[in-house]
């Protein structure tokens, strides 16, 4: 397999998407490849980069009272 | 397109019960914002990047949600047809408000990668400390253009499949996963600009 064909496979690798047999050859290309392995290591930070640091914050806690407010004044559609 | 049912979380609200009649009134439909209210709020929180925004617009959608309770199709995870309203709401909010980033596609160069549109800085210290990376992959994810936003916050947004992705942003999966790849490898470029030592380690 090319590099560009195992680097467009690196993320669906790092997470899990991949069936047995490909994710055999993007592992094996990857311990022989050292650009492939840089990509590798890259993603593999990026990947981690994201889980922990993508800002998800609670919304205020007053805000069910806030719309049941608003969706008194309407309507459901029939 | 179907697909299978999620597995119930521990709830006290089976999906899909929030489409029952029961839900129009407001006082129970409390119930369903309660339960829903920080799926809704993160993702539009990450889509638009102003807390209070966001409150507004999650106020909004669940107003929507509820004109719409009657047109639920339970083949779909309730979830995901909050994300769907949600999604498009934020678009329709970020269009108004110009919040766009210039489309990806007319920026992309022969090799499908966006240039020009992400105009990161380095962090003051070589060194990327924790807070300085905090900030640059806020700062990334909320520079890419929305439909490449999108798939990433979806990814991270607790454990959405991609099946639920395609459905929320109406796309085939195929797409998801062109999206999901071209947006690392403008956030990857981004990150070897940004800290071109790590690399070198």
């Amino acid at each position: 397999m090319s590099c560009t064909a195992v680097q467009n496979l690196i993320s669906q690798y790092i997470d899990g998407r991949l069936s047995g047999a490909e994710a055999d050859v993007v592992r094996e290309h990857v311990q022989e490849c050292d650009d492939c392995a840089q990509d590798f290591k890259d993603s593999q930070f990026l990947s981690r980069l994201l889980k922990e640091n993508l800002e998800f914050p609670e919304p205020p806690k007053d805000l069910p009272r806030s719309v049941i407010r608003t969706v008194e004044r309407t309507k459901p559609e029939k | 397109m179907p697909f299978k049912k999620r597995r119930k979380k521990q709830t006290a609200l089976p999906e899909p019960v929030e489409q029952r009649p029961i839900f129009q009134d407001p006082q129970n439909f409390s119930l369903v914002v309660e339960k829903y209210q920080s799926l809704v709020f993160r993702y539009v929180y990450n889509m638009v990047h102003d807390y209070h925004h966001a409150e507004d617009l999650t106020q909004e959608v669940f107003s929507k949600v509820y004109r719409s309770l009657t047109s639920y199709n339970p083949k779909y995870p309730f979830s995901a047809w909050l994300l769907r309203i949600a999604h498009n709401h934020a678009v329709d909010y970020t269009r108004q408000r110009r919040l766009q980033t210039i489309s990806f596609d007319a920026v992309a160069n022969k090799d499908g990668v966006a240039e020009g549109h992400i105009a990161f800085q380095a962090p003051a210290s070589v060194n990327p400390d924790e807070a300085s990376q905090k900030r640059f992959i806020q700062e990334a994810v909320y520079r890419l253009p929305v439909d490449h936003r999108s798939v990433i916050v979806l990814r991270y947004l607790d454990g959405v499949k991609l099946e639920e992705i395609a459905y929320i942003l109406g796309i085939p999966m195929g797409t998801v996963k062109s999206r999901i790849n071209r947006a690392r490898q403008v956030l990857q470029q981004a990150l070897a600009r940004a800290y071109p030592e790590r690399r070198r380690r």
